[in-house]
This record gives structure tokens, sequence and C-alpha cells, in this order.
């Protein structure tokens, strides 16, 4: 891909020989082996034997994993004439082992159900139906460890497709393939995350922390989880309770010298053992930083503090269970004060003299501009498996979300009762319930269905407009059907109906205005997968989906400080109609993974901020206008995943995404669309058996190119230059009596580059931040009960 | 095990019915939303150097603010090789009492400075803050010679008064108003 790109890469011959360079050398090490053998497990429940789907089997010493399929078959690729030995895990019954040494026969496994816990049912009961075709990309326990102390979205940037839209240094939401806010659904604890996710200079409010996986679905397919995600969907997954008796803990410390940010997390679960069923778990997380280091200067109220915790409560019995989850988020995000602007020609004196206006001090302290953001979620939930049928579940969610935005000191006396004021204040309460049943696959078909319902009002406090408020209510019913059509082939189908009304009132000048709207929103979707072997996978998946417009396309009116534009709504926006195709190969092998993708969507009277023809007069000056308008478009692109253990040292992965947007209407293209970028890495274990640490090496090179697929004359400033980063990581593992004990130190923008981000919206103003040390700890604390003291 | 089914179910009913008789007022009746501030009107007070007779009013209006109806701009027309007195008066309009902005200004005037522009007339400062720079809210103003052109008024904001130098670009703009200019 980086070939592709280089013809207007300043760097790019460099840059090749570089790669060329590292891949050779990894080839030559990998010429040493040749291994080419096969191996089948076949895993089953005790009883009767029946086949057990989705358990997962670890190749120890290796990074090798496979899952069985739904005859409960696991397979590897790829081995040596040795032996290996084999870890199954699975949720409710006992971790099995065995060794074997690849072969034609399958070799068959029965698991042992867990005692203790007398969990068998969950065989059921505890699994979610894997997503069949759509791409479907996670990051699991290991990739959060390595992302301590980043926020969500950066973590998120791990995924190929998904990029990050900045505001500044603190706060950063997902793009994918293009398509962001309330374009993107993010489902947090299994809620749909309900903040005033329209805004482009409003974060997701989650702590990464809590999350033991996330997982990003690309694509119109996401029936089972909303009617607005055409972008994708984003599930934050935190850790399952635990199962074994005992209290654990977990201790996580960062640090990081840009910003001289300190973050400690802390967790404690508990399975109270046989007698109960009941576990439990809190966590909290406190993390402050100061003023970020550009290559040149510090940047004044860059500082950022968070104090966030959770808490859960679990019941599990044989045949069903509940859960009572609850979070708390708290943020509070300086934003460079420097690009808190008054006019245009404020903006247009900064551009043109190349100036950074701060006082290039260090500190703690955030004034105005700044943003309060409080995010409170409980989360009800119980399911319960039905013999022969399958599992239903329900669950109810309440969300509460306050935001404040404080803009740079008031220029004139004000009252001392509105001093300390937000400028902008809304609170967003958001009830859901779902209810879900999925079967059991019954000869061959695979069904789920659901209604999900939701409640939301918005208030609008503060004083100056932005949106009014609003009360939404939204009933959905979604039917999915999978089946396996051959040995190799599976299709799935899906539909979604929506209804939402809304109403929206407004205050004119102290009578109040009450408008509603009705939408109806049919989705559709269908796919098919194909396995040629059981290590490749090929995808294709086509549907449509309908998005109604949110608040801000329809009401916002005012002025955006920091992007000197005047922002208009239009009431009569209907709802946008999108239609999307996409195809996929996964390649799964225990030395070569690959995960390719390519897609298209097409959107009908796809809502857009489009520059107006007259600018806005205020007594700052003329601004430019932008308003809510539908167009068509057009976005494709490509998104592509390769790594490769070049051998037991060596291992290389590339990581790297296109997405070209297109405005059909007025024949140009769209604005703020992540440009083509690339990213590769190497991990180097290291031989040190003395320490034995286990230290592995990673350096890392990523390519951002410039974004010339730009209409001249839409921007202020053109896209700035493609740039290349270099980032570092040493990380190390030691074994305790308590668990394994990891650390690593890893230095970002090593080279201290000079660069700024199309996608960051403070563009204009700064640099983005410099060379960055992280040094990360953590510390597990188990404190097993031993097994004899549960009678059996 | 039905049970936990049913309570949480009983639970999702209970809560919904709850929240939403909490929240329903206050969503149904929106307070109106009162900005802080805003400077809805600007006055040049034209008057003879001694500032003893108003000769003319040149004023920008805007009382609803950003956005909304447009504002209206006056034109200046003063005459070559006269000097004048001019006097800013900003207003507040859209509050009751009316806001007189510019007696805010002068409470703050080390935080505030007026630039004026033009290519056809001079602007001298008279005023000053409390340290003794220039402020802005008085001037004398003359122009040589006819000619047609604008007069561009900017007040300046500064977040401390030791950033309010002649040359210093750390400000924010919180007033800049092109007024027609002819001088006859």
């Amino acid at each position: 891909m980086h070939f592709l790109f280089s013809s207007y890469h300043h760097n790019s011959m460099r840059y090749i020989l570089l790669w060329v360079i590292l891949y050779a050398s990894c080839m030559s090490v990998n010429a040493q082996q040749n291994c080419t053998l096969s191996l089948s497990i076949r895993v089953s429940e005790p009883g009767a034997g029946e086949a057990l789907p989705g358990a997962v089997l670890l190749l120890e010493g290796t990074a090798m994993q496979s899952v069985s399929d739904s005859d409960g078959i696991a397979r590897f690729h790829g081995l040596c004439d040795s032996t290996y030995s084999i870890v199954i895990r699975y949720l409710g019954f006992r971790e099995s082992r065995l060794e074997v040494r690849p072969g034609e026969a399958i070799v068959s496994v029965r698991l042992k159900s867990d005692a203790r816990a007398l969990r068998a049912a969950e065989v059921v009961a505890g699994k979610v139906t894997p997503v069949a075709v759509e791409s479907v990309d996670s990051i699991g326990a290991a990739e959060l460890v390595q992302s301590r102390g980043e926020g969500l979205t950066q973590i998120l940037s791990r995924v190929a497709g998904v990029t990050v839209m900045q505001t500044g240094n603190n706060v950063a939401k997902p793009v994918i393939h293009g398509l962001h806010s309330q374009r993107v659904l993010i489902l947090n604890a299994g809620i749909r995350q309900e903040g005033q996710q329209w805004g482009t200079e409003h974060a997701p409010e989650i702590d990464p922390l809590i999350a033991g996986r996330l997982t990003v679905i690309r694509g119109v397919s996401s029936l089972r989880y909303g009617s607005d995600a055409l972008g994708g969907v984003i599930l934050v997954e935190p850790r399952e309770l635990p199962h074994d008796p005992g209290i654990h803990a977990e201790l996580n410390l960062v640090g990081q010298s840009n910003g001289r940010q300190g973050l400690v997390s802390g967790m404690v679960e508990q399975h109270l053992g046989r007698l109960y069923d009941i576990c439990w778990r809190l966590q909290g997380t406190l993390r402050q930083g100061g003023n970020i280091h550009t290559p040149d200067v510090y940047l004044d109220n860059t500082g950022v503090r968070e104090h966030n915790w959770s808490g859960s409560v679990g019941l599990e019995r044989k045949r069903g269970g509940g859960e009572v989850y609850f979070s708390s988020f708290n943020g509070t995000y300086g934003i460079f004060s420097g690009s808190h602007i008054g006019s245009l020609s404020d903006l247009q004196r900064i551009i043109s003299e190349g100036l950074t206006l701060t006082s290039d001090r260090f500190s703690y302290r955030i004034e105005a501009p700044r943003q309060e953001v409080s995010h409170r979620l409980l989360s009800v939930r119980s399911w319960y498996a039905m013999p022969n049928i399958g599992k239903v579940s329900a669950r109810y969610g309440y969300q509460f979300n306050r935001r404040f935005e404080f803009d740079r000191d008031k220029p004139f006396s004000v009252p001392a009762d509105q001093a300390e004021k937000p400028e902008l204040e809304l609170n967003l309460y958001t009830q859901t319930a779902d209810v879900t049943l999925e079967t059991r696959s019954i000869k061959g078909f695979m069904l789920e269905t659901g209604v999900s319902l939701m409640l939301q009002d918005n208030q609008y406090g503060g004083q100056r407009y932005f949106v009014p408020n609003y009360r939404l209510w939204n009933a959905g019913v979604h039917l999915l059907v999978r089946r396996r059509l051959t040995r190799s082939m599976e299709a799935e189908a899906g539909v979604r109906y929506d209804m939402r009304e809304q109403s929206v009132f407004r205050n004119a000048s102290g009578v109040v205005v009450q408008d509603d709207y009705e939408f109806q929103l049919p989705n559709y979707s269908a796919g098919l997968l194909y396995r040629p072997d059981s290590t490749t996978t090929l995808r294709l998946h086509a549907g449509t989906a309908k998005r109604a417009p949110s608040i801000n396309e329809w009401f916002s009116n005012g002025l955006h400080h920091g992007t000197a534009t005047y922002e208009t709504g239009d009431p009569s926006l209907g709802t946008e109609r999108a239609w999307t195709i996409s195809t996929g190969v996964r390649i799964n092998r225990s030395e070569f993974k690959l995960d390719a993708g390519l897609y298209y969507l097409h959107v009908s009277d796809y809502i857009y901020l489009s520059p107006a023809n007259e600018p806005v007069l205020t007594v700052s000056g003329a601004f430019p206008s932008f308003d809510y308008r539908s167009v068509d478009a057009a976005f494709k692109g490509a998104d592509l995943d390769l790594s490769w253990q070049a051998s037991g040292r060596v291992g290389i992965r590339s990581r790297g995404s296109a997405v070209f947007a297109w405005n059909e209407s007025d024949s140009r293209y769209l604005e703020l669309i992540p440009a083509p970028r690339i990213e590769h890495s190497v991990v180097y274990a290291l031989a040190d058996t003395r320490s034995r640490l286990d230290p592995e090496l990673t350096l890392s090179v990523r390519n951002v190119f410039r974004q010339w697929r730009y209409t001249p004359g839409t921007d202020y400033m053109p896209p700035p230059a493609g740039y290349t980063l270099l980032n570092m990581e040493i990380a190390g593992t030691r074994k305790s009596p308590m668990g394994d004990i990891r650390f690593s130190l890893s230095v970002n923008n090593l080279l201290n580059t000079r660069y700024r981000e199309y996608m960051n919206l403070l563009r204009y103003y700064s640099d983005e931040a410099g060379r960055n040390f992280v040094l990360r700890i953590l510390v597990p604390l188990s404190f097993q009960t031993a097994p004899h003291d549960h009678p059996h | 095990m039905k049970s936990i089914s049913n309570i949480a179910l009983s639970v999702i009913t209970a809560f919904s019915f709850t929240m939403t008789s909490c929240q329903k007022d206050e969503t149904d009746n929106p307070a109106p939303v009162n900005p802080s501030e805003l400077i809805t009107t600007v006055h040049l007070i034209l008057s003879d150097s001694a500032g003893s007779s108003v000769i003319d009013t040149v004023s920008f209006i805007d009382i609803d603010g950003p956005g909304g109806a447009s504002p209206v701009i006056d034109s200046m027309i003063i005459q070559s090789g006269v000097t004048y007195q001019l006097r800013l008066l900003l207003l507040d309009e859209s509050k009751n009492p009316v806001l007189d902005i510019s007696e805010e200004i002068a409470e703050e005037s080390d935080f505030h400075l007026f630039v004026f522009t033009s290519a056809q007339a001079q602007t001298t400062t008279i005023d000053t803050d409390v340290n003794g720079n220039p402020l802005g809210l008085l001037n004398l103003l003359s122009a040589p010679a006819a000619g047609l052109g604008s007069y561009r008024v900017q007040l300046r904001h500064f977040d401390t008064p030791a950033l309010k130098t002649a040359n210093s670009q750390d400000y924010e703009t919180d007033i800049e108003i092109d007024f027609g200019l002819r001088v006859n």
C-alpha cells in the first residue's frame, strides 16, 4: 500500500528503503523454518458430548489461538513436527490442557464442568452470537494494557479504518470510514451511549479502563444496535465478572512526560463462591495532566482532569443470571486558550503570521475555555436460558449526561451570580429498554429477534443558545437469521424497523413553540461468508439504512469560536438513506494474518454543513456562514491489516486505511475526511534468559499523507503536509505469585517531529504534541481461595 | 429463575414511569435564553473639537445580536480640514434597562484598546487607561482631503494588562466594524 501512496509523499524514498530492508531481513530469518502441518481438535460438552462452539484454544508458547466452530472443531495450521501444549478455555468449564502432535486425525476433548460454580448452562447463557459477515475488529486485553493512559478514541484508532477527529489534545472522537459523531454508535456496557454525540468537539464520555475488550463493527450492518450507525458500531465491553472464587485486584499506573500526566487506576473483584453465586467488582480511575508541549512551546490551558468509577454486581445460576452495573465518568478538559478567537480577522492573522498564542508555561490549571462533562450510566440486565429454545435477555439502561462549556473570560463585567455559570449547559436524560431472544441452532438456522425502546429528554441551560430542548421516543424491532448453506458457506439476513417521535420545544421571546416530528426508519442487511479453508474467510455484505437528523442539524444557530464559522440548522431536513456494499478477506494462519476490506457507501440526502453564499455580519466582523443541507455523497475506501510472525522472535505488522469522499450534488470533495495513512511496526523479542522478563522491543512508523482531496478555497488554510512519526516501546513481564507484573516504557514521536493533523479542528492554532515518554506498570494482586475451602 | 426476568421487567417499567414524570415539566417549558452580554449598538458621536456640540451620530445597530436580522450600519460623512471629536458609546439594548458597555470598558480600561483604521482619515486617541496607555473611547478625527473609503473600528481585548502593547498580537477581537466613509 505504501508504494501506491508514496508518489506524493516527500520522504518516500527513504521510507520505502527502510521497509524493504526490514522485510528482507525478516524473510531471511523465516527461511530457516518449514512448518506446514495442521491440527484439528473437536471440543464437546460433558455428558451427551454435544459439540461446543466458541471455545477458545491457545497454543502455548505462541501467539496462535483458534475458536471452535459450530461443529465444535478448532484448527491450527503452519505447525512444525513437534509436541504442542494446548489450553482450552470456555466459560463455565474447567480449563483443559493437552499435549498433542500435529496429525491428520481429529483430536477429541470433552470439557469438565466447573464443579465450583455449576455454570454449565452458560454454554447458552453466557455466549454472545458471533457476528458473521460484518467487518469486525477487536482490541483485546493485551493491546489495552499497552495503551493504558490513552483516551478511548486513540486506542480505537489502532483498528484499520478508524481515525481520530480532535479538538486539541484532550477531546477526540472516533471516525469510521470518514463518518463520525451521530453516525457512529457506541455501546457502553451494552447500552447505547447517549451523550451529545452530534458535536464534533464532544468526545465519548467513557473511561477506557473499564473495558476488557473494544470491538469495532464497520459498515451499515449493525441492525442489532440501532438505526443511526451508518459509519459503524463500537462496543465497549467491560471485563466479565470473575468466575474463580477469591479476591482479585489490579493496579494500573501510567506516567507521561508530555503534560506531566499521571494516571492511577485500580480494580478489585470477588466471586463469593458456590454458596452465593454472586460476584462483584469495583473499579476507579484518576487522571491528571497539565499543559502539553509541542516541539517548541507549552500550550496554555491544555490540561485534563478525570475521575471515573464503576461498580457491578452479578448473580449467576444454572440457567440464568442478572447484573447491575453503574458507572460514573467525570472529565474536565482545557481547550487551548490561543484557539478562542473573537473574529475572522483574528484567525486570518494567526494563520498568515504563523502565530501560536501561548505564554509557554507549564501549569496544571484549567481555566476557560474548558469543558466539564459528566456521564452516569446504570444498567440492569438479566438473562435466562430456555432449554431447547435459546437465551432470552432483558436490559434496562438509564443515563444522565451533563455538559458544561465555559468560554474564554467574559470581555465585560458580568453579574456575580452569572460569573461562574457555564455559557453552554446541556442535560440529557436517556432511558433504554431492550428484550432479545437468541435461538439455538435449529436445523442450521439461528435466529435473533428483539425489541428496543428509548426515551430521551434534552434540557438546555446556559447563556449561549445552541440547541433547544426536546423529547424523543424511539421503538425498534429487529430480526436476524443466519443459516449455514454448505459446509463452507454461511448466509445472514436482517431487518430492523424503527419508529421515532420527537418533540422540540423552543422559547421564542417568551412563547414556547413546539415542533413535532415523526420518522419511520426501515433498515435491511444481507451477507455471505465463504470459508474455502479453515484459515481463510471471504465476506460480502450489502445493506441499506436510514438515519433521522440529529438536533443540531435542525436547530443549531450560533457562532463557533475556534473555527470562526456561523452554523445554521434547517428544521425541514429529512432522513438520510445509505446504501452500502463491502467485501473483505481474512486469513488467520499462525505466522501470517491478513484482514483486508473494500467498501462503497452512497448516502442520499447526506446532511452536511455546507458553506453558504452570504457571510453573517456581526459586531465583531463578518463570519463565513455554514448551513446544514442535504447532498448526495459517496464514500469509498480500503482498510488493510497485515501481520507476519517472521520467526519466533520477529513479528511485523502493517495497518493502513484510505477513504475518498465526494459530494456528488456540488461536484466537489467533502471536507474533513481523514487523509490516507499507514503504520508499520516490528516487534522483536529480546533474548534475555537471565532476568526472565521476556522483554520485547517494538518500533513503529506511522505515515499520514497530505489530504490532497480538497477543494481549494473551502478552508482558511490548505490541509497540512503529511507527516511521519516514529514510536518505540520496550515492554517486559515479570512473573510473581500474584500474577504477571507487566511494565513498559514507550516513546511517542521519538524524533520530536513538528506536524499538524488535518483532522484536528485546532490545526490553525498550534502544532501537535512533541516527544512523549510513557511509563506503564500493571500489578495484579490475586488472593485465590484454596479449592479445599469449598465442599464438593 | 424466571423471577429474575420478571423482576427486571418490572424494574424497567417502574423506572420508565418515574423518570418520565419527573423530567417532563422542564423539557416542555424551556426558559428563554439570556445571553450574558451582547454589544447590540455602537454609536460614533462626532462633535466639534471642543466637544461642546454634537454634529452627527454614526451607528451600528444589531438588536438581536449575531445571526437573525442583519445589522444596520450608517456611513460617516465628514468635511476635509476639520478636526472632530470622536466619542464612542457602546450599548446592550437587548437588556432592560439598557446596559452601557462603554462604561464597563472604561472600568477595565487596561484590558482594552480601540484601533481605528482608514486610508482617508486620521484618528488620534486622547484618553488613557489606568496605566497611561491609550484606550480610545475619546479621540480626535480629521481628514486632509476629499475622498471615498471606509472607517474601521476595532476593539481589542487582552487577557492581561501586560499583553496590552501597541504591537501585541495576543488579543481577541471584541468589535470589528467597517463603516462607509465620505470626506467632502
